[in-house]
């Protein structure tokens, strides 16, 4: 697990919006039965098609346009990203799905300005990150706040699984479960 | 405050609630697949939990099986062992399977309903962004990533934000050929493929009360497909009539009724956003683009990028057009198509293929036409052939096949080549989704057999109005 205290990094951008997670991973590639190895075929129809396509090779940060995520529920998505190296996305509009599947596996999903937003994929500048302190710098060292409840800040911070919570309540859900209806 | 049917499903499946934290959510039922489960059973071994409930969790073989006869014969190494695998990790932890030869094997969200399981109430889970089609029940009802199946898996909750709520009014009398699936395009097309990203819909209105449960079904399908991850319509007697008699419906029937008829809003309940849809004289829809927004009733022409307002609108416009080689001003209508694929978990249904047997019976597939009718289940496929429809789709020239995703997302062999383009009844036109390079176009299933015999995206309308095809 890497540290997400404070950290300084290249970004990678991908101005499109509405990326969706057939993109990101297509589903020839859904067919393995474990979460390892996919970094490699991250965005591979798109590399297909557009030679100078962005390179995933040590980059932290990607930087990307409204919408992020759509479609298919896949974790392969956030997997091939992790995968690739990606810590932190930040754009102004997460699909749900993706940014629940994302935040569950380490990766920082920062939700920013539309404005902000074009402005780091204008320049493409080196990014800060601060979990901590909730904020982003640019390279002229302005601070841009994000939000992020304390449950999830502290989840990646600490490196915690939401089944370190719900374990806590195991007599409770038995009890729910024996009355529920099935 | 009066509350909606949305409130009341989330209160009743709370267990634990806390300032600055998730709710820790009651999970009614599962439903796993060969895809997004493998991974989840691994991390259960690896951290030696049990299955909490096997009884609350059923799975099924869709995605990635061949839609072929043999079924079995696989080239497919890889496809295989992700079959082998569901199959041994069912055995292992006492998961009900419905395989293959079972009778009712077929799409997940074909035969949640189908079997009886997916019931008014419910909260129901599946790793599959279109779980939210159980909705149509009146169960609260979404897709999750893998880590949640293991989370469910192992304590049958979750922790989860409550959704905003919003409610989707269709409002209007729409015209002659209109389906569920041109109603649900129309909402997509208005409020933009992010529209609902926050939200959990109801789905409301005469029209949406009129419509049968296949229908509903259609629609609470694609509730993702404008960001909204929940999609649900409050039941009626039409639900209950047809949950009467199923397998997985245990109670006494009217016991379950009045259980039942509690989950719907109240009159004047509260949403966070309201969106009144007017479906007034609205012609059927088709899609010109690469996502479910883009979209046009079936007598418009192709848009060009000045017609939008927003630049960044404009700019997947014209991105969107560069690749389904389309041009701005034609008319959609009259547009060639080489393949058509009736199927997926948003139409694939017994109405569905029904609409579908009146169309082609009689009618010879156009010669420059691939199609592809792919049933949602071994159910309907039976039903299918019972009502003689295998054998018209036959002397048609239409490849009527056997249950499962197939060229929805084309993961299975079954795929649309590159260059080529489809008339779909499927949820996706994205960039590749059907096979590589290749084009979508999104409709009802009467448009898209309309299209198999026409060969090119034809209007309804003008293809009943000719004397031979009434």
């Amino acid at each position: 697990m890497k540290d997400f205290s404070l950290f300084t990094s290249k970004t990678i951008c991908l101005p499109q919006k509405d990326i969706d997670t057939d993109l990101i991973i297509p589903a020839e590639f859904l067919k393995t039965t474990t979460k390892e190895g996919l970094g490699k075929h991250v965005f591979c129809n798109l590399r297909k098609t557009d030679s100078n396509f962005p390179k995933f090779n040590g980059p932290r940060i990607l930087v990307t346009g409204k919408n992020f995520g759509c479609g298919s529920s896949r974790e392969h998505a956030p997997w091939a990203l992790k995968d690739a190296n990606i810590d932190v996305i930040i754009a102004s509009e997460f699909a749900d799905i993706f940014k629940g599947n994302a935040e569950k596996n380490g990766i920082l999903p920062i939700i920013l300005t539309e404005k902000t937003v074009q402005k780091f994929l204008t320049s493409g500048e080196d990014l800060s990150i601060d979990l901590k302190n909730k904020t982003v710098k640019d390279s002229e060292n302005t601070f841009y706040s994000f939000e992020i409840t304390d449950f999830a800040q502290k989840r990646l911070l600490e490196n915690l699984s939401d089944m370190d919570f719900l374990m806590k309540f195991s007599t409770e859900i038995r009890r729910f479960d024996t009355k529920q209806k099935r | 405050m009066n509350k909606n049917i949305i409130d009341k499903i989330w209160e009743a499946h709370q267990i634990h609630c806390e300032k600055g934290a998730p709710d820790v959510f009651f999970i009614d039922l599962q439903f796993l697949h060969e895809v997004t489960s493998p991974q989840a059973f691994e991390v259960l071994r690896q951290n030696n939990w049990k299955l909490f409930n096997h009884k609350r969790n059923f799975a099924t073989i869709d995605h990635s099986i061949p839609t072929d006869k043999s079924r079995s014969a696989w080239e497919d190494t890889a496809a295989k062992f992700q079959v082998e695998t569901l199959k041994k990790n069912c055995k292992e932890f006492e998961v009900t399977l419905f395989d293959c030869g079972s009778g009712n094997q077929g799409i997940v969200h074909v035969i949640g309903p189908e079997l009886g399981l997916t019931q008014p109430g419910k909260t129901i889970v599946c790793g599959d962004s279109h779980t939210s089609t159980h909705g149509a029940f009146g169960a609260l009802a979404f897709g999750i990533g893998t880590t949640q199946i293991s989370h469910v898996m192992a304590t049958q909750t979750l922790l989860l934000e409550k959704p905003k709520t919003m409610q989707v009014m269709f409002k209007g009398t729409p015209s002659k050929y209109f389906t569920p699936k041109d109603a649900i395009l129309a909402l997509i097309n208005q409020i933009g493929i992010q529209g609902g990203t926050g939200y959990a819909i109801e789905f409301c209105g005469e029209y949406i009360q009129n419509l049968s449960m296949d229908g509903r079904m259609t629609i609470c399908n694609m509730s993702i497909e404008c960001g909204a991850k929940f999609g649900l319509i409050s039941p009626d007697e039409t639900t209950f009539q047809y949950l009467e008699g199923r397998q997985f419906v245990l109670d006494d029937f009217e016991i379950a009724k009045t259980h039942w008829k509690q989950w719907k809003s109240d009159e004047k309940a509260y949403y966070d956003t309201v969106v009144e849809v007017n479906i007034d004289g609205t012609a059927p829809f088709v899609t010109w683009g690469t996502n479910p927004e883009q979209s046009v009733q079936i007598h418009e022409n192709i848009p060009s990028p000045e017609d939008f307002k927003d630049p960044a609108k404009q700019l997947a416009c014209k991105k969107a057009l560069e690749y389904t080689q389309l041009k701005s001003g034609n008319p959609i209508e009259g547009t060639p198509i080489d393949y058509v694929f009736i199927g997926s978990c948003t139409n694939s249904r017994m109405e569905d293929f029904k609409a579908v047997a009146q169309i082609i019976k009689g009618k010879k597939i156009h010669p420059n036409i691939t199609a592809y009718f792919v049933p949602g289940s071994e159910t309907i496929r039976a039903q299918c052939v019972n009502e003689g429809f295998d054998k018209i789709f036959k002397e048609a020239g239409a490849d009527f096949r056997y249950s499962g995703c197939s060229m929805c997302l084309a993961m299975n062999g079954d795929h649309v080549p590159e260059g080529k383009r489809c008339a779909s009844t499927s949820n996706r036109n994205f960039v590749g989704r059907q096979g590589t390079g290749s084009f979508t176009h999104l409709m009802s299933p009467e448009m898209a057999a309309i299209c198999a015999i026409s060969g090119k995206i034809t209007d309804p309308k003008k293809y009943f109005n000719t004397p031979q095809n009434q």
